[in-house]
This record gives structure tokens, sequence and C-alpha cells, in this order.
């Protein structure tokens, strides 16, 4: 596999942002409580994750390494402001939905992470595959651990009604020992299947 | 002394570019945020006051007057209570004799899947065409309290009742006319 190739799919299961990096687990926990919450947030996070990864490679050989971290945080927080303005003028319920995570996106170590380990010393390609992997991981993850706390906790996906209205819910997927409970399994499941795949 | 210009000189290009992609993004958005939040208000405002087409403010952002084909019909309040994890901005349209005509969650940051219910249309019904004394939790007051509260969100549906009792209360006496 090209290596290119190899930066994409690396975000995606083996360094998965949340189940193996474990980074950014405030969001990831906080909004998952329905799958299209957690996907609306995936896509944020997206844009952030692309447009820093992208500028940081862009101008990392003129910033001097004293002041990198201000620097990123600089542009991280430019984009964050940019979608959240963007959310707020087009998309006004789910940026209610999503209240203060989507400013808090400028915190979310992984788009820091990303700059710090990765963006500040790769290309601008890998760094742009680096992106699309990390961001399509996390979305990926948010999104199934929101729809699975969403089928038990609210007996629905994606706003539809699964079950019948006789179904009672279990009311602790919702609350946040339910995201817990599931990402644990979630781990686990990840663990088993990277172990399974290849004697390392 | 060199580096010390580089440093600066560099943090300011790179906060200079930033700000001005900021200036330009918020040029776009802002006006749309703000017809979006007026729109809002407005269907709101239709919503929990039926029938009527015309609203006149008569205190600022707090009470309008309700008008149809220029007659009062009632009166659209907003209120603001303080739930279990925030405030709960509440619409009310009030009719002439003091009941509650219609009634809308504005926004509201309770626990979601709990908490939030009382947002629902299953728990806000109960509360139209009821005048201040009946709005009360059956869990507060067996004998005269007709409000269910959502399950397992006790907190949020007192809030939301009591917050709503208080102001068709203070309207009967014509504190917000």
């Amino acid at each position: 596999m090209s290596s290119l190739g190899k930066e994409f799919t690396k975000g995606i299961f083996k360094e998965n942002p949340i189940l193996i990096i474990m980074l950014g687990l405030c969001p990831t926990l906080a909004v998952s409580t329905s799958a299209s919450d957690a996907f609306g947030m995936g896509a944020a996070f997206t844009f952030v994750l692309l447009m820093s990864n992208i500028v940081i490679a862009l101008i990392r050989k003129a910033v001097p390494e004293q002041i990198r971290i201000p620097v990123y945080i600089t542009v991280i927080s430019a984009f964050v402001t940019i979608v959240d303005y963007t959310m707020k003028a087009y998309l006004p319920a789910l940026s209610r939905s999503l209240g203060v995570f989507v400013p808090l996106i400028v915190v979310n170590c992984i788009v820091m992470g990303r700059a710090e380990a990765f963006a500040s010393k790769n290309t601008i390609a890998a760094s742009l595959m680096d992106a699309l992997g990390m961001s399509i991981g996390f979305t990926l993850i948010i999104t199934i651990l929101g729809a699975i706390r969403e089928i038990f906790g609210n007996g629905s996906v994606f706003k539809q009604a699964i079950f019948p209205s006789t179904y009672q819910p279990f009311l602790i997927m919702i609350l946040p020992p339910g995201a817990f409970l599931v990402i644990g399994f979630m781990m686990a499941i990840q663990k088993w299947l990277s172990d399974k795949g290849g004697k390392r | 002394m060199k580096n010390f210009l580089k440093l600066t000189l560099t943090l300011v290009v790179i906060c200079g570019a930033a700000a001005g992609a900021l200036a330009f993004v918020n040029q776009v958005t802002m006006p749309k945020i703000i017809e979006q939040a007026k729109v809002e208000k407005g269907l709101a405002m239709k919503e929990v006051s039926p029938g009527a087409d015309e609203f006149k403010e008569v205190v600022q952002n707090r009470v309008w007057d309700a008008l149809k084909g220029g007659e009062k019909t009632g009166s659209v309040v907003l209120i603001t209570a303080q739930g279990y994890s925030g405030k709960i901005d509440i619409a009310l349209g009030v009719g002439p004799d003091g009941s509650l005509a219609g009634i809308k969650i504005l926004s509201q940051t309770e626990t979601p899947g709990l908490g939030a219910k009382v947002a629902g249309r299953s728990f806000l019904d109960q509360f139209v065409g009821k005048v201040a004394d009946a709005v009360v939790l059956k869990k507060d007051d067996p004998d005269g309290g007709s409000i269910d509260a959502v399950s397992a969100a006790t907190v949020s549906s007192r809030v939301v009742t009591n917050a709503v009792r208080a102001a068709l209360d203070s309207y009967k006496k014509g504190e917000l006319q």
C-alpha cells in the first residue's frame, strides 16, 4: 500500500483517534446521545481538522518552533469560529442541539494532537490524508456510539422510532454512564479484532 | 533581537490573516443569524396564539399583544425559568380570560432523553386551556393539580409548571399587560 494510503487508513482503524489514541473523549461522550447529533458533531469536526491540518502543513516551515502552539491555536480557533457561525446561520436546529460543544472543538485534543504530531512535520498531501482518515475514524465511532445509545435509550435511530411504543427505554444509555459502557465495549471489540487480524 | 522580531512578526501576520477571515465570515453570516432568530420568534408567537396575524410589543422583549385584524385577541409572554441544568425559555400565548392558549419551549439545555422531554408536545399539551390555579403538578397537589410530570424528570417538569403558573398569575393581576 502506498504511504499516502496508509496515512489515510490508519486513522480509521489501527490508530483510531477515539478508540486507540483516546483523545477528544469529552465531546465524544457528551454529544453522542443521538445518532444525528453525533453525526453533526463529526461533520463539524471533519471540517475543522481538514482545514487546520492543511493550513498548518502549509505554513509549517515559516513558523518558528517557539511560537508553534499559539499559531496552531489561532488557526484552529479561526476555523472553529467559521463552523460555529455557519451552523448558526444555516443549520440553527443542529447548532442548538450541539450547543457549547461546537466552540469547544477548539480544545478538542485530536485537532491539536494531529497538528502537533503530524501536520507540523509532513507535506500537505500527507496531512490531508491524515486528517481525512482521522475525521472518518472519529465520525464513524461517534455516530455508532450515538446510534447505539439512541436505540437502547430512546428506542429510535436518527430520530426514527424503531421499536413499538410499548418499548421501555434504558434511561441509563442516554445518561453519561451509558456512554462509558458503550465506549468500553467498542474499545474491547476493536482490540479483539486487531489482535485477531494480525499477531503483531 | 532579530529572533524576537521574527517571532512577533510571524504571530502578527497569522493573527491578522485569521482576523481578516473571521471578519469576512461574520459579515456574511451575521444578518442571516439575526434573521433566523427573528423568524423563529415570529413562528413561535404564531404557534402559541392561534389565529393572530400581528404582534405589538407592549413590554420590551417580554410581552406582545396578539392582534387579529387589528383587534386584540390575547397576549404572548416570553418567560425564562431556571431549569435543572440551565435556562429554559418559554413562549406563552394567553387568552383574554387569562387561560393558556398555547405554549412552546424556545430553548432548553435539560438532560437529553429525560428533562429535555418537557419540550415535547405530550407534556406541553396538558397546559393548553388551563388557568393559573390548575397549573400544578399532580405530584405536588394531588387534589388541585392537573399536570403529569415527565417520568424521571420531576425537577424540569416542576420548573416549567411553576414558571407558567407564575406568569399566568401575574398576567391575571394585570402586571404583564
